[in-house]
């Protein structure tokens, strides 16, 4: 390394000569950041944000050529994300499983409320009889997409399709399927009753999807929907956003929030009154989020959902719903 | 022991008296010393990789650091804080660009995790919120792209704005 003296005195003299051009990319031969080797390069980006990233990759060919390599975004996986999950999404998901063949043996899924016609309750019987914890031990069910199938497949919910998936390093497009925000509107999705009196969409400035769905009052509570787009193999964490209305909510019996994936393992989540009226307790009238639990899904994937309360002949009142987020988990 | 202190040597031959524990934060410097067996009072460890000006300023930020807690291991969900940069550091760091490298370049060799993270981290923070003319500016890089490049590359990356 030439030493600080020699620095000195080449910066003193070329900030006489300025704008003196060299031949390794610098404009005045003080330009110390390429001089740093590439894995420190990387640690720097750790710090920035995919913004951020987009635009230092502008700078010069030596930056866009480090980050426009698979194994830079499989690194920043690594940084941030647990790492069962970054192996899983960086190697383990695109191997092909050996199944076992195996018959199964049907099962019904355990609905306190069921509507046997509906696309949800189809894909229940199918998760509860093929993804139940014992048929997936039997058949040594594993997570697995092609990376082909992942590309076909892929669409993101705040991101926009890419159209040359081709050129784009296939780590990158993972790592912004994991960073991804997976997010569905209650306001997008089948609300029985919503009309003027019994439950209203409503905008709502600190709804972060804009709109939400405010339950005024209803004897049938039945909302029903699915994701957008395709959800990829993984196991994922379910929460619901919602909040009272001035800290009262009238939820007689149970409320069940469902989440069926067509090729994975379901959640059914039972909520009773007595834990609606703490929700209103701790938050009051603010928004807040209740974490229902997790969804496995073993390959590409449509996912619905529903919030289902109509076995008691009581009047519901006091909830808004905003949104359904899925977060990927270890 | 206690008080132990070792010898330092910097590529220009200054030689500097470290506390050994001190020293230790440095994992090169540690792993040469319990490896190595390299424990003798009259050692002195050369490092040819640093100059005499940049080695103060490690023994110096390693001074500082000497009580801190071991840095947290590497593989769990961390967020990248960038306020997290303590005002000793931040003055620590109000070094020319040329200065800030040459720390960059030693704490790695001399593998001293949380030197390197906030050096790092204060790299991150002059790319931060910048444009690409402003971060060629900010570091002296050319513009090595022909326009066609530069209006490719920007299309290139249009999909991964959010919506």
């Amino acid at each position: 390394m030439s030493s600080k003296y020699i620095h000195d005195k080449f910066r003193s003299w070329i900030s006489s000569v300025a704008g003196v051009t060299t031949n390794d990319g610098c404009l005045s031969g003080t330009c110390w950041i390429l001089d740093l080797p590439p894995e420190i390069i990387q640690i720097i980006t750790d710090y920035l944000n995919p913004h951020d990233l987009t635009a230092f990759s502008r700078v010069c060919r030596s930056f866009y050529d480090l980050i426009n390599q698979d194994s830079f975004w499989a690194h920043r996986i690594h940084r941030q994300f647990p790492h069962p999950v970054a192996q899983l999404y960086t190697s383990e998901l695109y191997h092909l499983p050996n199944m076992i063949q195996t018959t199964y043996e049907s099962r019904t899924p355990n609905f306190l409320h069921t509507r046997p016609e509906s696309e949800l309750d189809r894909f229940a019987l199918t998760s509860a009889t093929r993804y139940n914890d014992e048929a997936i031990e039997r058949s040594h069910t594993k997570m697995y997409v092609s990376k082909d199938e992942f590309l076909t497949n892929l669409h993101y919910f705040q991101f926009r399709t890419p159209t040359n998936l081709s050129t784009i390093p296939f780590m990158k497009l993972i790592y912004f399927y994991l960073i991804d925000r997976k997010r569905r509107a209650a306001v997008n999705m089948d609300v029985v009753h919503l009309n003027g009196s019994y439950l209203v969409n409503r905008s709502d400035r600190n709804s972060l999807t804009g709109h939400v769905i405010q339950l005024q009052s209803v004897c049938w509570l039945e909302i029903t929907g699915h994701f957008e787009q395709k959800i990829m193999p993984g196991k994922y964490e379910v929460s619901w956003r919602m909040k009272s209305q001035a800290g009262n909510i009238s939820l007689h019996g149970e409320t069940e929030f469902l989440v069926v994936p067509s090729h994975g393992k379901m959640l059914i989540k039972s909520v009773a009154d007595t834990d609606f009226r703490d929700y209103a307790i701790q938050h009051n009238d603010q928004w807040f989020t209740v974490n229902m639990g997790a969804i496995v899904i073993y390959e590409p994937s449509e996912v619905f959902m529903a919030i289902r309360n109509w076995n008691s002949g009581y009047w519901k009142s006091g909830i808004s719903w905003d949104c359904i987020e899925l977060k990927i988990i270890p | 022991m206690a008080g132990n202190k070792i010898k330092l040597q910097s590529n220009d031959g200054d030689t500097f008296d470290v506390d050994v524990e001190i020293a230790k934060q440095s994992a090169t410097i540690k792993t040469m010393l319990e490896d190595l067996g390299m424990s003798e009072e009259d050692d002195v460890i050369p490092l040819p990789n640093v100059n005499s000006a940049i080695l103060k300023k490690v023994i110096q930020w390693a001074t500082h650091h000497k009580d801190d807690p071991p840095p947290p291991e590497d593989d769990e969900n961390r967020e990248k804080n960038l306020s997290d940069i303590s005002s000793w550091d931040q003055d620590f760091l109000k070094v020319d660009q040329g200065t800030l490298f040459e720390l960059i370049l030693a704490a790695n060799y001399l593998d001293i995790k949380g030197l390197l993270d906030v050096t790092c981290k204060t790299v991150a923070n002059m790319i931060k919120g910048r444009t690409p003319e402003e971060i060629r500016r900010q570091f002296n890089i050319k513009n090595d792209f022909t326009p066609q490049e530069e209006e490719q590359i920007k299309k290139e990356n249009e999909w991964c704005e959010e919506k």
